[in-house]
C-alpha cells in the first residue's frame, strides 16, 4: 500500500466514525454528498507536487496522516483577541467561527436590512436546504481536463475533504438589488487541540441575486500550538449585475497549515473584486477559481503575499472566460524575506466563443534575501483571436541604485528599504475600493514592514 | 570644511583616484574639471559614500571628522549632498513623500520636530516657483517620466529643500538646453552662502559662466594636475585638456 492511499484511508476511517454526528446527517442528499466526496478524496489522496496545480506546495509532506477533526473548542477565545481583526471603527455584520463551528456568543450580526440573510450552515439546513443543495451538488463533477483527454479530480481533493467533514460555516443570501450598509465579516479562528494535530473545514456560501451588492470580508486567524490545518472552502455565486467585493486576510499562526479555496460563478454584467492578503501560516495556499459564465462579467483579482522566516506560500488562480466581453484584471505581488518561499500559478482561459475578452495578469516578486525564493507561472490560454490579453511576471531584488539615491538624501537604510518595498506593493492596497478595509490592510502591511526590514 | 588628503581609490582592483588633494572652505565654490574617465564621478561617489569603491589610501575630513566612517545616509544628515549626474527613477514613490521623508530624517537627526505635511507643502511650493517647476512635480513619482532637464531641476529642488552644507554637483549641466541651464544655475547661485561649500563637477566651462567658481581644479588620471582661479576654466575651454595634461 503506498503512502497516499494509506493517508486517505485514515481519513476514510475517521469519516466512517464521525459521519452520523456531522451536521445535517438527517438529510439524505447531504449524507450522500458527503459520502461520495469522501470516496473521491480517498481515490485522489492529499495532492502531491506531482499534481500540476499543486506543484509548488507538497501538501502530502506537510499534512500528518493522523489528523483528527478539530472540535468546537470553547476556551481561550475572547473578544479582545478577536478585536485585532476588526475594521475598527466601522461596524460589521460579524460571524465568528472556531475550528469551523459557529460561535453565536462571539458574533455580532447587528440589524440586517430586509432581503439580507446571514446565518450559520446549521440554521440554513432548516431554512433553505434547497439553496445549499443547488450550489453544493455541482462540486461532484469538479475535474481538470488533461492533454491526455483524462478528467482528473485530484486537484480538487481538498474541496472534497471539506465537503466530507465540514462542521459549520456561513451562508449569506442577498435578495435582488439589496445592498447591506456594512461589510459582512466572517472570522475563522483555528484553535489547536491539546496533544494531537487536527483539521478544521470552514465553509462559506454567498449567493447574491441579480443587482445585489455586498462586501464580504473573511479573516483567518488562530492560536499557535500543535500542528493545525484549516482547510476552508468558500463558494460565491454572483447574479446578473450584482457586485461582490471579497477580501480575505490569511493571518493564521506559523504553526498552522492554511488551505483556502474560493469558487466563484459570475452571471452577466456582474462584478467580482477579490483581494487576498496573506501573511500568516507556516504553509499556506490560496486558491481562487472563477467561472465567468455569462457575457460582460468583470473580475478583479488582486493579491499581496508577505512571506518571511521559513514560511511557504502558494497562490493559485484560474479564471475561465466562457462568454463574450468578459474582463479579468489580475495583479499579485509578493515580498519574500529570510528563507521563505512563495509561488504564484495563474491561468486565464478564454473559451472559443468568449470574443472581445480583456484579460490581464501580472505577478511581481521581490526577494529581500539571498535565501528567499519565488516561483511564478502565469498562463494565458486563448482559444479565439478577437481578444486583448497580456500577462507578465518578474522576480527581482531591491534596486541598489534606488536604495543609494534615497540614502544619499539622509533616509536611513531601514527606512529606505521600507519605502521601496512599499512602492512595490503598497499601490495594490491603496487602490482598494473600501476605505476601512484599505486602512486595515495598510496597518497590517506597515507593521509587517517594521518587523521585517 | 572639506579636506581630501592623498586619496587613492579603486574599483574591482582598478585604480581610479591616485592621490587627490583638495581643500574647500565654507562659502567657497570649487569647480572640478577634466576629461572623460579622469575620476570626476568617482570622486563625487566616494564623497557621498556609494558602495563599490575601495579606499586604498588617504583620508577625507569633513568639518574635522573622518567622512569615510559615515554611512551614505549619515553623511547626508551631516549636510553632504550629491546632485546626481543620472538621477534615479523610483516608481511608486511620490516626489513629495520622498522629499518630506528626507527633510524629516535630517530634521530628526538635528533634534528638530518633523515638519507637518502642510508646512512642507508650503515650503516646497515656494522653491518650485523659484525653479520655474510645475506643482505636479510633487505628486509625480520620483523622476519617473521626467525629461532630462526636469530630472536635473528636481536635483536642484532637493538641494534647495534639504539645504546642505556641502553640495557636490555632478555634471548638473549635462543634458540641459541653455534656458534650463540658466534656471538651474540661478537656483544654485541662490544657494551660495557663507556657510555652504560647493563642488561643481563639469566637463565644460559653459556652466561656470553662470556659476562663477572661486577655484578651478583639473582632474586627470586620478590626480589634480592643476589648480587656479576662474580664468583656468576659460583657458581649458580654448586649448582643451591636452595642453594641461602634457604640462603636468
Amino acid at each position: 500500500m503506498n503512502a497516499i492511499t494509506e493517508n486517505s484511508n485514515l481519513f476514510a476511517d475517521l469519516f466512517i466514525n464521525l459521519k452520523d454526528r456531522l451536521p445535517g446527517s438527517s438529510m439524505p442528499w447531504l449524507v450522500d454528498l458527503r459520502s461520495s466526496a469522501m470516496e473521491r478524496f480517498r481515490q485522489c489522496g492529499i495532492p502531491t507536487s506531482r499534481v500540476e496545480e499543486w506543484k509548488y506546495i507538497n501538501l502530502s509532506r506537510v499534512l500528518k496522516s493522523n489528523m483528527l477533526l478539530a472540535g468546537p473548542t470553547v476556551d481561550g477565545i475572547k473578544r479582545e483577541f478577536l478585536e485585532t481583526c476588526f475594521l475598527d471603527p466601522t461596524p460589521c455584520h460579524r460571524m465568528v467561527f472556531v475550528n469551523g463551528y459557529f460561535r453565536p456568543d462571539l458574533s455580532e450580526l447587528g440589524v440586517l436590512p430586509t432581503g439580507v440573510k446571514v446565518s450559520s450552515i446549521e440554521s440554513s439546513f432548516a431554512d433553505c436546504p434547497a439553496m445549499l443543495e443547488e450550489h453544493w451538488m455541482g462540486l461532484e463533477s469538479l475535474t481538470e481536463n488533461r492533454l491526455s483527454g483524462e478528467s482528473d479530480p485530484k486537484p480538487h481533493a481538498m474541496v472534497a475533504l471539506n465537503t466530507a467533514f465540514m462542521s459549520g460555516g456561513a451562508v449569506v443570501h442577498l435578495d435582488r438589488n439589496v445592498s447591506p450598509d456594512a461589510p459582512i465579516h466572517l472570522v475563522h479562528v483555528s484553535v489547536p487541540e491539546n496533544g494531537h494535530s487536527a483539521m478544521s473545514h470552514p465553509r462559506t456560501l454567498v449567493v447574491a441575486d441579480d443587482g445585489a451588492r455586498a462586501t464580504i470580508f473573511e479573516t483567518f486567524i488562530g492560536k499557535p500550538g500543535e500542528g493545525h490545518c484549516s482547510n476552508s472552502f468558500s463558494q460565491l455565486s454572483v447574479g446578473s449585475g450584482a457586485r461582490i467585493c471579497h477580501y480575505k486576510h490569511q493571518n493564521e499562526p506559523i504553526s498552522t497549515v492554511h488551505i483556502g479555496t474560493s469558487h466563484v460563478k459570475l452571471a452577466k454584467d456582474s462584478t467580482y473584486n477579490s483581494f487576498v492578503f496573506s501573511n500568516g501560516g507556516g504553509v499556506s495556499r490560496n486558491e481562487i477559481r472563477v467561472w465567468s459564465e455569462e457575457g460582460r462579467a468583470n473580475c478583479l483579482l488582486d493579491g499581496v503575499y508577505l512571506a518571511r522566516g521559513e514560511q511557504r506560500m502558494d497562490n493559485w488562480t484560474r479564471v475561465d472566460h466562457m462568454a463574450p466581453s468578459c474582463t479579468t484584471h489580475e495583479v499579485y505581488k509578493g515580498v519574500i524575506a529570510d528563507s521563505a518561499r512563495a509561488s504564484f500559478q495563474g491561468k486565464i482561459r478564454v473559451w472559443p466563443n468568449a470574443i472581445k475578452s480583456d484579460a490581464r495578469q501580472l505577478n511581481n516578486n521581490l526577494l529581500l534575501s539571498e535565501t528567499s525564493e519565488a516561483a511564478s507561472k502565469p498562463e494565458l490560454e486563448i482559444l479565439n483571436d478577437d481578444v486583448q490579453c497580456a500577462h507578465g511576471s518578474t522576480i527581482g531584488d531591491l534596486d541598489e541604485t534606488a536604495l543609494f539615491y534615497l540614502r544619499a538624501r539622509g533616509i536611513n537604510e531601514t527606512k529606505a528599504r521600507a519605502l521601496l518595498i512599499d512602492a512595490f506593493v503598497g499601490e495594490i492596497i491603496d487602490n482598494l475600493a473600501d476605505v476601512p478595509v484599505r486602512k486595515y490592510f495598510r496597518d497590517i502591511f506597515e507593521t509587517w514592514l517594521l518587523e521585517t526590514v | 570644511m572639506l579636506q581630501i588628503c592623498d586619496l587613492h581609490t579603486s574599483i574591482d582592483g582598478k585604480s581610479i583616484l591616485r592621490g587627490v588633494n583638495l581643500s574647500v572652505q565654507a562659502g567657497e565654490v570649487h569647480a572640478v574639471m577634466g576629461p572623460n574617465g579622469s575620476g570626476k564621478s568617482t570622486l563625487a561617489y566616494v564623497l557621498s559614500g556609494r558602495d563599490g569603491y575601495q579606499i586604498d589610501k588617504g583620508q577625507i575630513l569633513y568639518n574635522g571628522n573622518n567622512l569615510l566612517e559615515l554611512s551614505p545616509d549619515a553623511r547626508a544628515r551631516e549636510g553632504v549632498f550629491l546632485a546626481f549626474q543620472y538621477p534615479v527613477e523610483i516608481p511608486g514613490v511620490a516626489n513629495a513623500t520622498f522629499l518630506r521623508t528626507a527633510v524629516n530624517a535630517i530634521r530628526v537627526s538635528r533634534g528638530q520636530d518633523e515638519i507637518s505635511a502642510m508646512a512642507f507643502l508650503k515650503e516646497a511650493r515656494a522653491k518650485l516657483k523659484q525653479l520655474k517647476m510645475s506643482e505636479d512635480v510633487l505628486s509625480r513619482q520620483v523622476n519617473v517620466g521626467f525629461s532630462g532637464g526636469e530630472k536635473k531641476r528636481n536635483e536642484v529642488l532637493q538641494m534647495a529643500i534639504l539645504e546642505p552644507r556641502l553640495a557636490i554637483l555632478d555634471e548638473t549641466d549635462s543634458g540641459l538646453d541653455i534656458d534650463a541651464l540658466k534656471i538651474v544655475a540661478d537656483g544654485i547661485n541662490r544657494l551660495r552662502d557663507a556657510d555652504r561649500a560647493m563642488l561643481v563637477i563639469t566637463h565644460y566651462q559653459r556652466l561656470l559662466e553662470y556659476i562663477v567658481p572661486d577655484q578651478v581644479h583639473v582632474l586627470a588620471n586620478g590626480k589634480i594636475v592643476r589648480s587656479g582661479g576662474k580664468e583656468l576654466a576659460i583657458e581649458l575651454e580654448e586649448n582643451g585638456y591636452a595642453e594641461v595634461l602634457e604640462a603636468s
